[in-house]
């Protein structure tokens, strides 16, 4: 390891480090800046187009289908996550994404430009809207 | 071996399509690392485009990069959709900063640093793509946070490679650039 280090020193200059380290930085104060307000929202927002179209809140079990440009997509609330279970687009990335929790996360379906997304505090005030 | 020597323009050609030829490979390759968002990618492919740069010019550079760019786009079958508008705008961005920090900021950085500089102005205009038109909310810094620390890696990575093949290109051939490496002695 030591002599790993010694490599890389050997082949960098002190402003090739000062740039790495402020990269690093930078990552380190975008997870700060993502902490902050912590506390756990209560629902999730699904937008297509970037415009909303349905509120999903946690604590309301069940599976939802949402109309998306290129057919149904099946979203399911379950255990206080929310996933995609089926989708309209070709390629599923969607369904298998990493679950949206109240802590956050994104899930996106480009090809429907849909995306579901926590938000906390009152950003939006619509209960439930159907497109 | 006595070496054969060939005309300037077409050693620029064919080294052009050679770079052009390892971009698009990997960044194939690329894509089956796990990524915070889909189409989100380190840019590692940004290695050819610093090659070009280091070795042939600014002009060739640029010409490297949107070939690969495009000839990935086609030979994947993504040309045109939300994949391609990431590829475009990281790699136009990583060129971008690229250049700006190689003609500029070069003697105190070396290879390695522009690679960075390439990096993080991929992953930033990867950032900028996927807040326009992706997602608006603070889901987008943790993201970020993901995505930078991968480009500084990325950007190590692809300086250090960089600069590998500057060296070993100037020991082969005396009409290649200068190795800028502060520590080379070769």
């Amino acid at each position: 390891m030591r002599e790993w280090l010694r490599t890389v020193r050997s082949l960098t200059t002190l402003a090739d480090r000062l740039v790495f380290a402020t990269i690093l930085l930078l990552s380190a104060g975008a997870a700060f800046a993502a902490r902050s307000g912590f506390e756990p929202a209560r629902e999730a927002v699904v937008t297509i187009d970037r415009k909303p179209v349905f509120s999903l809140r946690f604590d309301q079990e069940g599976e939802y289908t949402i109309p998306a440009p290129l057919g149904p997509v099946v979203v399911q609330v379950h255990d206080g996550k929310i996933r995609v279970v089926r989708s309209s687009c070709p390629d599923k990335v969607c369904v298998y994404e990493r679950p949206v929790t109240p802590l956050g996360g994104v899930i996106v379906c480009a090809p429907n430009r849909l995306v579901i997304q926590v938000h906390r505090g009152s950003v939006s005030s619509l209960d439930c809207v159907t497109q | 071996m006595p070496r054969k020597t060939t005309s300037p323009s077409v050693h620029r050609i064919a080294l052009i399509a050679l770079l052009t030829a390892t971009g698009v490979v990997i960044y194939v390759f690329e894509g089956v690392l796990p990524r915070p968002l889909p189409w989100v990618r380190p840019g590692l492919a940004n290695v050819v485009t610093l090659v070009a740069l280091e070795l042939l010019g600014v002009w060739p550079a640029v010409l490297v990069a949107s070939l690969r760019i495009l000839l990935a786009a086609l030979l994947l079958g993504t040309f045109g959709n939300v994949a391609f508008l990431f590829s475009v705008v990281g790699g136009a961005c990583a060129l971008l900063g690229m250049v700006v920090a190689y003609r500029w900021f070069k003697p105190p950085l070396s290879l390695v640093g522009v690679g960075l500089v390439g990096a993080f102005c991929h992953a930033v205009g990867q950032l900028a793509v996927a807040w326009a038109f992706l997602i608006r909310s603070a889901a987008v810094f943790a993201i970020a946070s993901t995505l930078l620390l991968s480009a500084a890696l990325a950007g190590l990575l692809v300086g250090l490679a960089a600069q590998s093949v500057a060296r070993g290109m100037a020991r082969v051939s005396s009409r290649s650039a200068v190795p800028s490496a502060p520590a080379g002695k070769e």
